[in-house]
């Protein structure tokens, strides 16, 4: 890439996914420099009005972990349930890069950047539009956590070899019981040795 | 020391407790920092062909933005045929702070981080 040079840079924007009401309404963008008390004031004030009922958070420059830590902070703060919707898409950054000799093509490079939309309403939203994306700042549940869920049980470890345990190996350490068996057996055995020796 | 301040490295030492993962099924995956995206995406496809109907993938702090362009790259994979249901959490983690010195004594510290939880599933035509 030495002997090109960036020419040209057009940015896609994301569209709004949303559906109609949400899609003409406040829109709060979350750079990568923008400061979550001046985005949290701005919202509380936009909300005091009992007309506005819901703001859209969107993401801009791939700062999606930023919104969603705005977002998370703004519920927790709020002292009314809040709503949320969320979805993702991405815009695209198309670079031309100018190669400097003659001969080799043009590089057309395209890049998409994660655009997160948080919409977050004061009203629950309509039942036409329900889906799993739903959330609701009261929720304390575990996200899609199923009915059944428990961690599963280590498989127990399979027989390796023809090798004996207990009883049967000869080789493993007697139980005390087999111990005071042949113990047993070894004084009976010298007894009789004993007594045969003294007849002869 | 309080709380809230930050902590000198240089007397301390912060060790991360690692986080309880809430599901332990095999459609579930888990995006890190080191968290190969193209390796991954292409397990996340095998998974969706051939063994499940829907995945889920979590990624939390660091690597929010990690785990949704892992789930947009599954999605353009499949072309439309995989939707994808977007949540979002806040989940508390544990620091353990050991002193160097006598001076302090050791402590544990909470933090919040947004985590983010997608739940991808093939679309019935």
């Amino acid at each position: 890439m030495d002997n090109y040079i960036p020419a040209d840079e057009s940015v896609e924007e994301a569209e709004n996914p949303f559906p109609d009401p949400f899609r003409d309404c406040k829109t709060m963008n979350v750079g990568k420099n923008a400061k979550f008390r001046h985005i949290i004031q701005h919202v509380d004030r936009f909300f005091e009005d009992d007309s506005n009922r819901f703001v859209i958070f969107k993401s801009i420059d791939g700062a999606t972990d930023k919104a969603i830590s705005c977002v998370e902070v703004f519920k927790s703060q709020a002292k009314i349930e809040l709503y949320q919707w969320t979805k993702i898409t991405y815009s695209k950054r198309v670079v031309l890069w100018k190669c400097l000799m003659e001969g080799p093509r043009d590089i057309r490079a395209t890049i998409e950047v994660p655009v997160i939309f948080i919409v977050v309403s004061k009203d629950p939203f309509p039942g036409e539009f329900s889906c799993m994306s739903m959330q609701c700042s009261s929720d304390r549940e575990i996200a899609f956590r199923p009915l059944n869920s428990s961690r599963p049980k280590k498989p127990t470890p399979k027989k390796v070899g023809n090798r004996k345990v207990g009883d049967g190996n000869k080789w493993s350490k007697p139980s005390g019981e087999q111990r005071k068996k042949e113990m047993k057996e070894r004084s009976e055995l010298l007894k009789e040795v004993e007594n045969s020796s003294i007849g002869e | 020391m309080s709380k809230t301040s930050r902590i000198d490295e240089t007397n301390f030492e912060i060790n991360r407790r690692r986080n309880v993962k809430p599901h332990f099924e095999p459609n579930h995956i888990y995006i890190t920092r080191k968290t190969n995206i193209e390796q991954q995406s292409k397990k996340a496809a095998e998974m969706l062909n051939n063994s499940f109907d829907e995945i889920f993938i979590h990624g939390m702090g660091a690597s929010l933005n990690k785990a949704m362009v892992f789930a947009l790259e599954v999605e353009r994979k499949f072309a439309g045929s995989v939707k994808s249901d977007v949540l979002t959490s806040t989940v508390q983690v544990t620091d353990e702070i050991f002193s160097f010195s006598d001076e302090h004594e050791n402590n544990l510290r909470n933090r919040p981080i947004s985590a983010v939880h997608i739940h991808l599933y093939r679309v019935i035509v």
